[in-house]
């Protein structure tokens, strides 16, 4: 009798495998809802717009003497500001300039309860 | 030569049979009630996800002022119910230094499982389940209350739903949301002032333990809110705002 050949048995093992490799992706599809979801989030509600123009409204104040030397003027800018932040994007904040010398040095504080960010620095 | 003498293909048949009947008893009285319960479970893990991207369209509609949007769902497993926030029985109720009172009834999206006990419930901003026929509930997913410690500014979201009439939906559709009124902005300011917050329960749709949790943990301030009575208190507040949306839900 011919002698039985089995050179194909790693066909079966490769079955095996491409199973233990399906349960895998099988958890991770599971998971993936939770997973995307909160990444996605994270990445969505870091508010880095926000607080770019923020900033950039600040720093554009601070050139003004306007602003930075009349007390009165700079309440009621940032009146405006918070008002507007707190309306539009949920957020509290608040900013400061004061002159020392010939710079002036700025403070802002941003908060909207995810994120907190605070930034002091002096600019020409 | 061989000896067949043990052999009966009566009492094979018997054991052979035996074994079968005993493997389909096995399967009927503890896999299949194991598989159900699976089932139950697994349903009411979808709806948790589901509720958690229910709540994260009412974030996109809230926060970021997009103007309607649709979630397409399967419900499986029990039935999901809106009702308007006329409907719910539950108040908060916000008030400052004394004064300017905030009542509020929340509305709710809400899943009940009918193989389960499982209620998840999606109620101002926040997801809460609890269980049929017993107390306690937890917090599934927060709102975003927030204190702000350098100005003394606490900021509320108050998120209520609108729906013409209750709706309930199982199988597969779609929830359309839509907020198109702008929200309600109260920003009353009295320095070093209290907010005093009660959450009264409807003792049918009880989620008092889920909010206590909330207003007592460390979310919105570190060392949370202080309980008092069936209030919970924070001072000082410089500054309070409460910001409420109208969700508008439409037929499912």
């Amino acid at each position: 009798m011919e002698r039985l050949n089995d050179e194909g048995q790693w066909i079966v093992l490769m079955g095996f495998l491409v199973c233990v490799g399906i349960l895998f992706l099988s958890f991770i599809l599971s998971q993936s809802t939770l997973v995307g979801q909160s990444t996605s989030e994270g990445v969505l509600e870091f508010p880095k717009d926000d607080i770019q123009d923020l900033r950039s409204e600040i720093i554009g104040f601070s050139g003004n003497s306007g602003i930075v030397d009349n007390l009165g003027v700079q309440g009621n800018l940032m009146g405006d500001i918070s008002m507007l932040a707190i309306n539009r994007q949920n957020t509290v904040c608040t900013f400061s300039l004061t002159r020392s010398g010939d710079d002036v040095n700025m403070n802002i504080h941003f908060n909207n309860g995810v994120v907190e960010y605070d930034e002091t620095s002096t600019l020409p | 030569m061989n000896d067949e003498s043990g052999v009966s293909e009566a009492i094979g048949f018997m054991l052979l049979f035996m074994i079968t009947i005993t493997g389909i008893g096995l399967v009927t009285l503890y896999g299949y009630p194991m598989l159900l319960d699976q089932q139950i479970s697994t349903d009411e893990r979808n709806m948790e996800q589901l509720m958690i991207n229910i709540q994260g369209d009412i974030k996109l509609l809230t926060h970021s002022n997009v103007p309607y949007r649709d979630v397409s769902m399967n419900v499986a497993g029990g039935s999901l119910w809106v009702y308007d926030y006329s409907d719910t029985s539950q108040l908060f109720t916000i008030s400052y230094s004394g004064s300017t009172d905030t009542v509020f009834q929340p509305g709710e999206v809400q899943y009940t499982s009918d193989g389960g006990y499982a209620v998840i419930t999606v109620e101002n901003g926040a997801i809460v389940k609890r269980e049929q026929n017993s107390e306690g509930s937890t917090m599934l997913a927060e709102p975003r209350w927030f204190y702000d410690e350098n100005t003394k500014t606490f900021v509320i979201f108050l998120t209520r739903f609108k729906a013409d009439n209750t709706c309930s939906l199982s199988g597969i559709g779609n929830l359309p949301m839509s907020m198109c009124d702008a929200p309600q902005v109260a920003d009353p300011s009295s320095p070093g002032g209290t907010v005093t917050i009660t959450y009264t329960k409807d003792s049918a749709d009880d989620y008092s333990k889920a909010w206590e949790n909330y207003f007592t943990g460390s979310s919105i301030v570190d060392g949370g809110l202080q309980k008092t009575g069936a209030s919970y208190v924070l001072s000082p507040v410089d500054h309070l705002v409460v910001k409420t949306y109208n969700i508008s839900i439409g037929r499912m």
